[in-house]
């Protein structure tokens, strides 16, 4: 290669990126204009550009969007209020009754030792599904709260709780 | 970030993230496969992105994952199959180009698609971020913490690399082309 058509491609990139100040773009393109294969060289650069910026935008499909649309949405439905802990809970209060329900059903009052588990169960369960309510409400609340506080108040919160958690306050 | 601009954010870029993933994973089933998970991540870490840089989150979030896939697809070749069987979809532009030009049309970006995939990844995908998507090399450095005069460097290595495949592409179908000449019966 000559050493003008070495200097010639060193300045190629920053020629297609229009980089080049006046003077040294007036070197190239003369050289250009004397040199096919440099000339030839640099076209074929150019269209490799163009071919990547000419690249059709591939549409994405609904469905994908749809998917993304329903996981956010149950995400979103879950964190607002879990029915399935929920029900899991009651379900299990509503099982510690049959227990004691269904053998007096049949003419047979249960032991001691089936109303003591049915009974620790139920107390469990109601547990389980006040707790659930509870924290619900509190995520409810702090939600609203994240939403509605003026910025200013949240951000005098933060500083306070980062005092409270430094051992400032 | 609420769920109606979550939405918002979704509709104005899926189009890109999926093209993204269509060229550098040449698949449609796996581009819509990371499409999502770009935006069901985005969901997840909402509360954490600041507002305003939705936009290069997805990018980067699309940048890397891909990357990730590609790394976990050892086999090269299989990447270079499939591109046979992969239609890139119609090309820009209101008119609708006659046979001949469809199908020089179409040989050109099955030339282009090849010789893509015969690039480093990363590049590719530098490559993409700055021609397909028009990122400027600050933005592309901002967005994967990295030096402006390093991802210059990468994009212009990448687009000589591709000139290079490009033009024994072009050699390689000058040769079919004469082939198919001589094989035309004449009268």
């Amino acid at each position: 290669m000559k050493t003008e058509c070495a200097a010639c491609k060193s300045l190629w990139d920053d020629y297609l990126d229009g980089e080049l100040v006046s003077r040294e773009r007036a070197v190239l393109e003369a050289h250009l204009r004397a040199c096919d294969e440099c000339r030839m060289a640099l076209e074929e650069l150019s269209l490799a550009e163009e071919a990547l910026t000419q690249l059709p935008v591939q549409r994405c499909p609904d469905r994908v969007i749809d998917a993304v649309m329903h996981a956010a949405g149950a995400g979103e439905a879950r964190r607002r209020f879990p029915w399935g802990r929920l029900a899991a809970g009651l379900g299990a209060v509503a099982a510690a009754l049959l227990i004691v329900v269904l053998p007096m059903r049949h003419g047979s009052s249960p032991s001691d030792e089936e109303l003591l588990r049915a009974r620790k169960q139920a107390r469990w369960s109601l547990t389980y599904v006040v707790q659930t309510m509870n924290r619900s409400r509190d995520q409810a609340i702090e939600r609203v709260l994240e939403k509605q506080l003026h910025q200013t108040v949240k951000e005098r919160i933060s500083r306070a709780l980062a005092g409270i958690e430094g051992g400032q306050e | 970030m609420d769920a109606e601009d979550f939405q918002e954010v979704v509709r104005r870029s899926a189009d890109r993230v999926f093209s993204h993933a269509v060229y550098l994973l040449r698949s449609s089933e796996d581009a819509e496969d990371a499409t999502q998970e770009v935006f069901v991540r985005l969901w997840k870490h909402r509360n954490r992105i600041e507002r305003g840089h939705e936009a290069a989150w997805i990018m980067r979030t699309a940048h890397n994952l891909c990357l990730d896939l590609l790394r976990k697809r050892s086999a090269r070749a299989k990447r270079l199959r499939s591109w046979s069987h992969h239609d890139p979809g119609a090309a820009p532009g209101d008119g609708r180009p006659n046979p001949q030009q469809q199908y020089e049309l179409t040989r050109r970006q099955e030339s282009l698609h090849r010789a893509m995939a015969r690039l480093p990844e990363k590049i590719q995908s530098m490559l993409l971020l700055h021609y397909f998507h028009g990122m400027t090399y600050v933005s592309i450095a901002e967005m994967l913490g990295m030096h402006t005069g390093t991802v210059r460097v990468a994009v212009h290595r990448g687009k000589r690399m591709l000139r290079g495949y490009l033009a024994e592409e072009s050699e390689e179908r000058r040769h079919e082309d004469g082939m198919r000449c001589m094989q035309v019966p004449l009268g």
